[in-house]
């Protein structure tokens, strides 16, 4: 696949699709809106028998942040309901690396600034027409806030997608890529990793000797982790993490170290300042599955 | 699957005497641990708290479970949009206090958003609510954010359940999903409630993850 130069058909309409409420007030159903969604795909067209990406995008207004798929305090993650054509599977959602926002009175939330960018893998069924049209839709619904309020968003997005023989790489792709690029570096246990991880029971400890900051970002379906609003960030460079294990055992720990520099301070540069963490308690870092669920 | 940070847990009247003492000393937004007050969990004694309502009468738990009383506690904002959704957009907050009609059960909210400019602040702003979404138990303000943070409170709507006994027996949603255009299968306070109307021991929890509008405490 190379760049292709096609541009795909992605139309957007942030309606309200709700039902009635019980009472009528004005903009009780059509609430103001701080971002803006759209089903963006990595190829030009899809070919039976194949997988492909495509992601949801939110667009976000300044200081407005949306909600992670994580351990938070409050907030609510993107919901995505989907409306496929026949042939067409889409797979889990490939969260990105959030950020730690604490408030006031210790409100803990892992969110995202800017833009959110979903990853979705797609499977095409080998009988799927060559020559038709493939429209993927999907109903989406997300909290957005601010310092002092927040705002839930709704929209109706739609892409439109051509069924070949073969295909090339989007206009979209680059960003696609480029969320892939910024899912961190596996946490391996290498010696040139800037983190060094081990297991001392159910706690996890997260280390840098460089003098880095760390905060600890949980992914989805990561297991609770004892009081992570002091847990999670480490001045020092030293996380340790108390999870729970108690309901499954076999949990998985999925989350992101990141490093940070403290301010004023000139430290040695670092290859990478996000890990990508996915272990099973008392296991080392080398088990690598794929990409977050 | 539920994914929740545990508190570290202090346990009775320890927490209930201390919750005052160790307000958050907060930082607004940022990536560093402001100290907070503990909170509460499931089987903790309820901190006792007294607080006005916005028609200006004093409200005391400790005064409602001494009657055998089941206390639902409701972290409320107005403006918070789930809160709307069960207050205003659907009907479920109306049915379900209605549902205990006659039984001991008492209902209170409790608004701990405490500062200026933030979303649902004020007492008229409450009082307007409280017209619109035609609610019949009182709504509580929590001004210095004090008795919201010596439960744990993070979220509206966030609900406890304290039982007339003064514990504490369930933390959570209000229902069994986190989206605002869709009503969940469970109403986790019809559940617990009836659970300890019928004395029964073993209280649900919660099976998803928290989601709501975080508590708007006040900068200190």
């Amino acid at each position: 696949m190379g760049l292709g130069l096609k541009a795909w058909t992605t139309t957007l309409c942030a309606t309200a699709a709700m039902s009635l409420p019980v009472h009528a007030q004005p903009n009780f159903d059509d609430p103001p809106s701080h971002s803006s969604a759209k089903l963006i795909a990595e190829t030009d067209a899809l070919t039976p028998g194949s997988s492909s990406t495509i992601a949801a995008v939110i667009d976000l207004d300044k200081n407005w942040h949306t909600y992670a798929d994580s351990i938070n305090d409050s907030g609510s993650r993107l919901l995505v309901n989907w409306s496929l054509p026949e042939g067409i599977e889409i797979g889990e959602p490939i969260w990105p690396a959030a950020h730690r926002h604490v408030q006031a009175g210790g409100v803990l939330d892992h969110t995202y600034d800017d833009q959110l960018v979903v990853l979705f893998p797609l499977d095409v069924a080998s009988g799927v027409e060559i020559g038709s049209d493939a429209v993927i839709s999907a109903s989406l619904e997300w909290l957005v806030c601010d310092a002092n309020q927040c705002v839930p968003q709704f929209a109706e997005a739609s892409i439109e997608l051509p069924v070949k023989r073969t295909n090339e790489l989007g206009s979209d792709a680059p960003l696609i890529e480029k969320t892939r690029n910024e899912m961190g570096k596996l946490a391996t246990g290498a010696s040139s990793d800037a983190v060094m991880l081990s297991w001392e029971g159910d706690t996890l400890i997260a280390k840098n000797a460089l003098g880095y900051e760390l905060e600890f970002i949980p992914g989805p379906g990561c297991p609770p982790i004892d009081d992570l609003l002091e847990t999670g960030y480490a001045e020092d460079g030293t996380l340790e993490l108390a999870f729970d294990f108690d309901d499954n055992p076999k949990a998985e720990v999925v989350g992101w170290v990141r490093l940070i520099a403290p301010k004023g301070k000139r430290l040695p540069p670092i290859d990478h300042d996000l890990y990508l963490i996915r272990l099973q308690q008392g296991k080392g870092p080398a088990r690598f599955i794929g990409e977050p669920r | 699957m539920i994914c929740i940070t545990r508190k570290r847990t202090l346990t009775g009247f320890l927490a209930a005497g201390l919750g005052a003492l160790s307000i958050a000393m907060a930082t607004g937004a940022g990536t560093k641990a402001p100290t907070l007050a503990e909170g509460v969990e499931v089987g903790d004694k309820a901190p006792d708290f007294t607080l006005t309502d916005i028609h200006g009468n004093e409200h005391k738990l400790s005064e409602y479970t001494e009657e055998g009383k089941i206390v639902v506690l409701e972290w409320f904002n107005p403006d918070c949009p789930f809160v709307k959704k069960f207050h205003y957009k659907t009907d479920t907050m109306r049915t379900t206090y209605a549902g205990f009609e006659g039984k001991p059960v008492e209902f209170l909210a409790i608004n701990s958003a405490s500062a200026p400019g933030k979303q649902g602040w004020g007492e008229e702003r409450n009082i307007e609510a409280e017209e619109l979404y035609e609610i019949e138990y009182p709504i509580l303000l929590d001004k210095d954010g004090s008795v919201g943070q010596s439960f744990g409170a993070k979220r509206t709507p966030h609900i406890f359940i304290v039982d007339a006994e003064g514990i504490v027996r369930y933390i959570g949603p209000i229902d069994s999903t986190s989206s605002y255009q869709e009503i969940g299968e469970k109403n986790y306070i019809e559940i617990v409630v009836n659970q300890l109307l019928d004395g029964e021991s073993e209280i649900v929890t919660a099976e998803i993850p928290a989601y709501g509008c975080a508590v708007k405490y006040v900068k200190k």
